[in-house]
């Protein structure tokens, strides 16, 4: 598969992806294609702020999960491993 | 014969001990003969029962010591199979605290991991969703009425300088006609009463006018803020209605 076969089906590719983002914010809107290309790169980049704003919350979500479960897990073993007691 | 009787009379007792005491000799004479008897024959038997024990007693502690020093070795043997236990043991628990410190460690962390993901992953979705509702049901509350380019705060914001600029076009017009009368009288030399009047009329006329212009523009320019600021707040209101919504059925 050559360069050129690459960027045509990446051309394809998002071609095909941009119309169905266009027909479905149409759908959901009432906007214009037209407005909705002329707003795609605004709406890009607040996407992309937006995600990096929520993936850092998400990792952050993601540490204090892992920490509880990994303090629960460490209970658990611990509680499991030590001597009975009677009485 | 009296004597004779006498004499016998005084010797009966006597008589009587003497056979008494020879009844009971030979009594205790064959108690004695059948007592010697007995422990003649018991010390029969035990001088047999001694030859035995000294026929038999000696080879038996023989092999009552052989048998105690086999029973020690047996015991040593058992001594170092315990140890040899005990090291296995040892061994053992060592080996199990390892092999449970290398797969419990990383299997927790692979825990700790998965759950981690989960939660992020969980929580990147969650405030994907929300955003997005929001701003449908923001849109859905605004219908087509498209905000302004630089937000309603904005507007508001150019309403009133527009109402600060037309009260201070009033203010300038109606200092622009005192003036202009003011120039009339000097110029009159104080002489022309009715221009003078006339002139103040007018300013005050002018000024009436320019602050009746100041007073509509500030007016409509306060009624739109008052509109846009209605409008946001009905449709930041739909928006948080319809994110509550959305909230309270997805269940998040």
């Amino acid at each position: 598969m050559g360069l050129s076969n690459k960027l045509v089906a990446t051309g394809i590719a998002a071609g095909a992806a941009l119309v169905y983002y266009a027909h479905r914010r149409r759908a959901r809107t009432g906007e214009s294609y037209v407005s909705i290309l002329r707003q795609l790169p605004s709406d890009a980049q607040r996407w992309v702020v937006d995600a990096q704003r929520k993936a850092t919350l998400a990792l952050e979500d993601g540490k204090s999960a892992a920490r509880q479960r990994e303090d629960e897990l460490t209970r658990r073993l611990t509680a499991g491993s030590a001597p009975a007691t009677e009485g | 014969m009296n004597l004779m009787f006498a004499t016998a009379a005084m010797s009966t007792p006597s008589l009587v001990l003497r056979y008494a005491a020879a009844f009971f000799f030979v009594v205790v004479a064959i108690a004695l003969a059948y007592a010697l008897f007995k422990a003649a024959k018991t010390l029969e038997r035990l001088d047999k029962v001694l030859a035995d024990v000294d026929e038999n007693g000696i080879p038996l502690m023989n092999k009552a010591g052989e048998t105690l020093d086999g029973v020690n070795a047996n015991l040593g043997n058992v001594d170092e199979i315990t140890k040899d236990v005990a090291g296995i043991t040892d061994k053992i628990d060592k080996m199990a605290n390892s092999v449970e410190g290398a797969v419990s460690k990383p299997a927790r962390k692979a825990a700790s991991f998965s759950a981690g993901v989960q939660s992020a992953v969980s929580s990147f979705m969650r405030r994907d969703k929300e955003p997005e509702a929001a701003g449908d049901a923001a849109s859905a509350g605004a219908g087509y009425y498209a905000p302004p380019a630089d937000g309603w705060a904005a507007a508001a914001r150019d309403a009133g300088e527009a109402a600060a600029e037309g009260t201070s076009a009033a203010t300038g017009a109606a200092g622009d006609a005192a003036a202009g009368a003011a120039d009339a009288v000097k110029d009159e030399n104080g002489g022309a009463t009715d221009a003078v009047k006339d002139a103040a009329a007018s300013a005050a006329d002018a000024a009436d006018d320019a602050a009746a212009t100041a007073a509509d523009v500030a007016g409509d320019a306060a009624e739109s803020a008052t509109d846009a600021a209605k409008d946001v707040s009905g449709a930041v209101g739909d928006a948080l209605g319809g994110t509550t919504g959305v909230t309270s059925s997805g269940g998040v």
